[in-house]
């Protein structure tokens, strides 16, 4: 199955992303944050680099204005100026109407360009001038000679140098930036992902001696705070699964061995006296009883660890089963008919009564009678669970001749399974772990005078021990409660009380 | 007394009885043959389907059942028992 499921799974996991998921939390931490870190770097230098060059732009337009300025107010009241050359590393053109450039200061190269500029309308503009550029500005005064034409110019190679010299800076800058945002998002994820790596320790040491170990809650009420928490009530849960299993298995075993061994003491006597036919019948028929105990209790065994099992899935979501009132009842009817073949051979009569709910708009008493029935958690094997085992042990406890009574009715938003026996009653103190596993009440039941020697009853030491742990656990399944005392006319009387479904 | 054999129930005076499944085979066995007598080997032939491991014990427990609730509900049928041949259902008054 996972041959088959592994390379589907691999395909729906693919794609661009899958390199990255093979790296560590903390290596997809940092490669992720500095990932977007790098852009958002990118585009401040990219939008600072922006400001600058329209800045370092205006800046030379203003500058340029400054540098004609003075040709045009003097152009625009004098028809033939004096004109006086710019200062220090200014260029300016003057170009007369006629065409003549009375004054320039202007490279060659420049000029060359001026008679095209004569006719451009006033304004800014880029030129060419045999490999370098120029931003140039062009104002057209007009006086009585005619229309004139001034060219203020200036290489925009150093406007160029100081754009260049502030994107490396910028670049180099966001560098450092990011490398800083890398390292420190390393350091930080590592320091978050610390706790993690500690709980992977303990997890470790845990899976080692598992019998104590807890994982560290740390004080903060974060997420990993919590997770610990769910794990540890996990681990809690499980050990106590794992500490019932090994405690039933221990006890099953303890169980076996005494059973185990008279048999393995009956079938060495056996063998002692293979020659004398009647004792070898005897100790075969001795054999047979050791056998049956063993095969009881190995079905107890499965018995409740069914039940165990069951319950397991219900909290694991599964449906439990409801039964209504009068099918339980029916099955209480059956289950007396069962007890009553064992009884009969001990003469122990068994009585039952059924006392159906009050029906609700009912067509009267009976059975079934009323529109809604209460109903039930626990399914009809169960109810047979509880009355043969529970009368079981009476029969078993009783002497020739006693009676036992089974009750099933329902009371109060409960339904109540009632078995009680005239015989000897159990010891008080065995009273509070009589739904234990492997605890019988062997003195009071071994001590009863006279057991009978016709039905082997009293020759074996009690059942199995678990039939009450099997009630108890049918009980709970259901919701409901097992208890039970001494009567005091005497006798015992057990008593399952079940809730109704709501 | 009525037999409803279908729905396995048992009413004396309208008032339905509980039985456990055995009683009420016992009781429909005896009531088929009402006035006459039902040995005891037919009666474990018919009721324990011939059982190897029931008690003989039993058919006599069985019948104690039934006459007590039998009389409990004052049913105009009793059980009556002809020593060393079986059991035989007999209407009351008649």
């Amino acid at each position: 199955v996972n041959g088959a499921d592994a390379p589907r799974s691999d395909r729906r996991r693919g794609g661009p992303i899958r390199p990255l998921r093979l790296l560590s939390l903390r290596a997809r931490i940092t490669i992720g944050s500095t990932a977007i870190a790098a852009i958002v770097i990118l585009l401040l230098v990219l939008v600072m680099r922006f400001q600058v060059v329209s800045v370092v732009a205006s800046a030379t337009r203003t500058l340029l204005d400054a540098d004609a300025d003075p040709y045009v107010a003097t152009l625009e009241v004098d028809g033939d100026p004096d004109l006086s050359p710019p200062g220090n590393a200014q260029l300016v053109a003057v170009v007369s109407p006629s065409g003549e450039i009375v004054l320039s200061t202007m490279p060659d190269r420049v000029e060359q360009a001026l008679g095209s500029l004569r006719s451009t309308p006033a304004g800014t503009s880029i030129i060419t001038a045999s490999g370098s550029e120029y931003r140039v500005v062009v104002e057209h005064p007009v006086n009585e000679a005619g229309r004139w034409t001034v060219v203020a110019a200036r290489n925009s190679q150093a406007e160029a140098i100081v754009v260049d010299d502030l994107t490396t800076t910028l670049s180099l800058t966001g560098l450092a930036i990011l490398l800083a945002f890398g390292v420190a998002s390393w350091v930080l994820a590592t320091t978050a992902l610390r706790p993690v790596n500690r709980m992977r320790r303990e997890a470790e040491r845990l899976s080692v001696a598992p019998e104590r170990a807890e994982l560290p809650v740390g004080p903060a009420q974060d997420e990993l705070a919590s997770l610990a928490t769910t794990l540890n009530a996990f681990l809690a849960r499980t050990r106590q699964a794992t500490e019932r299993e090994r405690q039933m298995v221990s006890d099953a075993s303890h169980e076996l061995r005494t059973p185990l061994a008279i048999l393995t003491t009956q079938l060495d006597l056996a063998s002692l006296d293979g020659n004398d036919a009647a004792a070898l019948a005897a100790h075969i028929e001795r054999a047979k009883h050791s056998v049956a105990r063993l095969s009881r209790l190995a079905n107890d065994l499965l018995a409740l660890s069914r039940i165990e099992e069951s319950e397991r899935r219900e909290q694991d979501g599964d449906r439990r089963p409801e039964t209504a009132w009068s099918d339980l009842g029916d099955e209480v009817m059956a289950a007396v008919d069962r007890v009553r073949l064992i009884a009969s051979a001990k003469d122990v009569t068994v009585d039952f009564d059924l006392e159906p709910p009050v029906a609700v708009g009912g067509s009267g008493p009976g059975i079934g009678g009323g529109t809604v029935e209460p109903r039930y958690r626990i399914d009809t094997g169960g109810m047979a669970q509880l009355v043969t085992n529970i009368a079981g042990n009476a029969v078993a406890a009783l002497p020739r001749g006693g009676g036992i009574f089974v009750s099933w009715r329902s009371t109060g938003g409960e339904g109540v399974l009632q078995i009680t026996d005239d015989g000897p009653g159990v010891p008080e103190s065995f009273i509070p772990v009589a739904f234990d596993r492997f605890t019988r009440p062997d003195e009071a039941r071994t001590s009863r005078p006279n057991p009978d020697p016709s039905t082997g009853a009293g020759a074996l030491p009690g059942g199995s021990g678990l039939g009450l742990a099997i009630v108890r656990a049918v009980a709970e399944r259901a919701g409901g409660t097992a208890s039970l005392r001494n009567v005091p006319a005497g006798g015992l009387e057990v008593t399952i009380s079940l809730p109704e479904v709501r | 007394v009525s037999i409803d054999s279908e729905a396995r129930r048992i009413s004396i005076k309208g008032q339905r009885v509980a039985v456990s499944p055995t009683e009420f085979a016992l009781l429909r066995l005896l009531a088929r043959s009402a006035g006459s007598v039902v040995d005891r080997p037919k009666i474990l032939e018919e009721v324990w389907d011939g059982s190897q491991h029931v008690d003989p014990n039993v058919v006599e427990q069985y019948i104690s059942y039934l006459r007590k609730k039998l009389t409990a509900h004052e049913a105009t049928v009793a059980i009556a028992t002809v020593r060393g041949r079986g059991y035989r259902l007999d209407l009351l008054g008649a």
